[in-house]
């Protein structure tokens, strides 16, 4: 995850985390299978920017570090 | 009448819909029983709701939770839904349209924003969608009007209709030979390996519909790119935090430049229409009451809606621009240090206009720990209610002329606000170390694209806000005002005792002009009551006349400077401007200004700390469930605000 690029696209493969944490991704539009275009993040605001569906969604590091994707 | 709601998922542009279909014809409340706030109007026969946005019915945020369960309620009664989508991100939108489809709810469906989709070369199917969803569709621009006309023919004739529903069945459930269908049961319960199925189903089913109605010519892609480019500037860790605080600077600068012009003119139309009312009521008692009661006390609320009106223009400018959501990226970061996150910056900036609104939105924080940590500390912020008293001791204290590149006055304002914002996030840190509340810090913030903003809907939010201050501070200042003149007007003693004590008081203040009024006004019910708290306030620096204005201001702090108006009226012969009879106003010991730099400091550090706002614990009271957590609020903050105003009084005197 953490060697995905500005522009780069991956597919979700696998979501860890609560079962709460699993519910409020799919709220988002998140599930396995789902593609994501990772933004522009810079490290200091510990977010992480992405592109889903045509939003531009940002999500704590921590939080994002549960979802396991694969780069396409 | 009929009845109908708007609902969408968050940035749908359904309140720029809610303000073309209802115009200046809105009510703005609370939903029963919550401080969430509702928006109602009328459009043509129909009273029209605009429920706060939602991203899906299996939500989990408090202030979703209102529209979910007005949505349920909507199942019984088959009140019609208008469900905003936006057009650029039409399947996550259609997500949650199929979730209330299923609930089968006679709904409409308003594909927003025809220009992006025009801009973009995406062309969308509308006959071809309806038929295929069993469901009137739309197409709509709500930021001109365009579509509108088939809307409205559409509500007039009444052409709701119920959606097909896409996994409703996946519910059922054979009981006794016969179905029973669970889904909505199933919308408060968590069961990862059905819901994982069911929005899979869903997606597709979806994505089927709209590849089949939709003709895509250009790379969607492309519509993000502008905004995304924009973010490498507006989100770098450098450059950004610096446009930020320059946009700060710019923003407190105007709100003092730009409203100074509009402040002076109608304070001085105050004073002017305060005399003819004296010279043209003939009944003494009445003008009396008028020029010296009523006129000066509501002045002291209208000269600062140029103020009220700027701030809330300027916020709205950086909210409908897409801005604010980037000031809650780059705060992450810094928030964290104080425990809580970048989606605290809008209930914190919020408060800048008024903490009731601030403490209502920290409905969209999910960590409940963080969201009592801002409760708690959020009415530090300065509200546009502590501005009428910021400015006036900050015109008296510091001078109007330049300081190199920037006015004192708005640099003075803004250092104010910045103290605000620290003793803010302190004072969070402190609520976050001490609360027992569980935390649960899922969060997530969407960037909306820039856009120019809407301007209907930015001066739509200032006429609200503005009229908002005005009537609710104005009906409690009218109040106070008059109970203040009556306080400061009558007296227990008999004239001839004033009168003696005018002789009294020239022979023991020779170097003092020692008027009738002045005596007349330290023997009124309002005196005695200013003396009996003087004891008190002397160590800040403060006098009985003072007194009387802090003690009004419990109510609301913007009371103070209406009081002050209303007391230095009844204390004087002379008639004009309140910060002209401020600044001659003597201390009756020293015979120097009353109002000298360190009474000026004293004041403000008390209003920067003091809890002065009954409507905002009763909000407190009402959010937290707890007096407790109520008063120990009220009583921190008066600590804070006695011991600052004690140090800068001592220091400065």
């Amino acid at each position: 995850m953490k060697s995905l690029k500005e522009g780069e696209r991956a597919i979700i493969i696998q979501v860890n985390g609560s079962s709460e944490f699993q519910a409020y991704l799919l709220t988002l539009g998140m599930s396995i299978g789902t593609i994501i275009i990772k933004n522009y993040s810079p490290s200091f605001s510990k977010l992480i920017s992405f592109s889903l569906g045509g939003k531009m969604i940002s999500l704590k590091l921590a939080d994002f570090e549960k979802i396991e994707l694969v780069k396409i | 009448m009929d009845q109908i709601a708007l609902v969408g998922k968050p940035n749908s542009g359904k309140s720029s819909l809610f303000n073309i279909l209802t115009g200046l014809n809105q009510k703005v409340g609370n939903y029963n029983g919550v401080t969430v706030e509702k928006k109602s109007g009328r459009f043509l026969d129909t009273e029209v709701t605009d429920l706060p946005g939602l991203k899906s019915l299996k939500t989990v945020s408090p202030e979703e939770r209102i529209s979910k369960d007005l949505i349920l309620q909507y199942v019984s009664s088959q009140t019609p839904v208008l469900f905003v989508a936006n057009g650029m991100h039409l399947e996550d939108s259609l997500m949650l349209f199929s979730e209330i489809a299923d609930l089968q709810i006679p709904m409409i469906l308003i594909i927003n924003f025809k220009d992006d989709l025009t801009k973009n070369q995406i062309d969308i199917n509308t006959s071809k969608l309806a038929s295929q969803i069993a469901c009137p569709v739309v197409l709509m621009n709500a930021r001109t009007g365009e579509g509108l006309s088939d809307l409205q023919h559409l509500v007039s004739t009444k052409q709701y209709a119920v959606p097909n529903s896409i996994c409703r069945s996946s519910y059922d459930k054979i009981v006794d030979d016969k179905i029973n269908n669970s889904y909505i049961s199933s919308l408060n319960q968590q069961s990862v390996k059905l819901e994982d199925d069911v929005f899979l189903k869903r997606q597709k089913t979806i994505s089927s519909i709209i590849s089949g109605t939709t003709t895509v010519l250009k790379n969607r892609a492309g519509f993000l790119k502008q905004s995304q480019k924009w973010d490498k500037l507006l989100l770098h860790p450098f450059f950004g935090i610096l446009l930020f605080l320059f946009t700060m600077l710019i923003l407190f600068q105007a709100v003092f430049y730009l409203s100074a012009f509009p402040m002076d003119w109608i304070d001085a139309s105050f004073a002017a229409l305060g005399n003819w009312v004296s010279e043209v009521v003939k009944i003494s008692w009445l003008a009396d009451l008028l020029s010296n009661g009523v006129i000066p006390g509501l002045g002291g609320v209208l000269i600062f809606i140029p103020q009220i009106a700027i701030l809330f223009l300027l916020l709205g400018i950086l909210e409908h621009s897409g801005y604010l959501a980037r000031i809650s990226f780059i705060s992450n970061r810094f928030l964290s240090f104080f425990g809580l996150s970048g989606q605290s910056v809008i209930p914190l900036m919020s408060s800048w206009a008024c903490a009731i609104p601030a403490i209502m939105s920290t409905r969209v924080i999910n960590d409940p720990k963080e969201r009592m940590a801002i409760i708690f500390a959020s009415p530090l912020m300065t509200c546009s209610a502590r501005l009428p008293v910021y400015t006036i001791l900050i015109a008296i204290m510091v001078p109007s002329k330049d300081g190199g590149f920037f006015n004192l006055q708005g640099v003075s304002l803004l250092a104010l606000y910045l103290l605000g914002v620290a003793a803010t996030l302190l004072v969070a840190l402190f609520a976050s170390k001490r609360s027992k509340v569980p935390s649960n810090n899922m969060w997530s913030l969407e960037l909306p694209v820039y856009r120019i903003p809407n301007w209907r809907n930015v001066l739509y939010n200032v006429y609200q806000k503005t009229k908002a201050f005005v009537v609710d501070a104005g009906k409690v200042i009218f109040v106070v005002s008059l109970v203040l003149w009556f306080l400061a007007s009558f007296s227990p003693k008999s004239d001839s005792f004033i009168d003696e004590q005018v002789i009294l008081h020239q022979k023991e203040t020779p170097n003092l002009t020692v008027t009738k009024e002045s005596v007349k006004l330290e023997y009124s019910y309002a005196g005695y009551l200013g003396k009996t708290i003087e004891p008190l306030i002397r160590p800040l620096g403060y006098d009985w006349k003072i007194g009387i204005a802090l003690i009004s201001s419990f109510a609301a702090r913007e009371v103070f400077v209406g009081s002050l108006s209303t007391i230095y009226s009844v204390g004087s012969e002379e008639s004009g401007l309140i910060m002209e009879r401020m600044k001659n106003e003597k201390n009756s010991l020293t015979g120097e200004a009353r109002f000298n730099f360190a009474t000026c400091m004293s004041l403000l550090l008390f209003y920067v700390f003091a809890l002065q706002c009954m409507s905002t614990m009763a909000i407190v009271k009402r959010e937290t469930g707890t007096w407790k957590f109520t008063f120990i609020q009220f009583f921190v903050m008066l600590f804070m605000a006695y011991a600052t105003a004690f140090i800068a009084y001592s220091v400065f005197s």
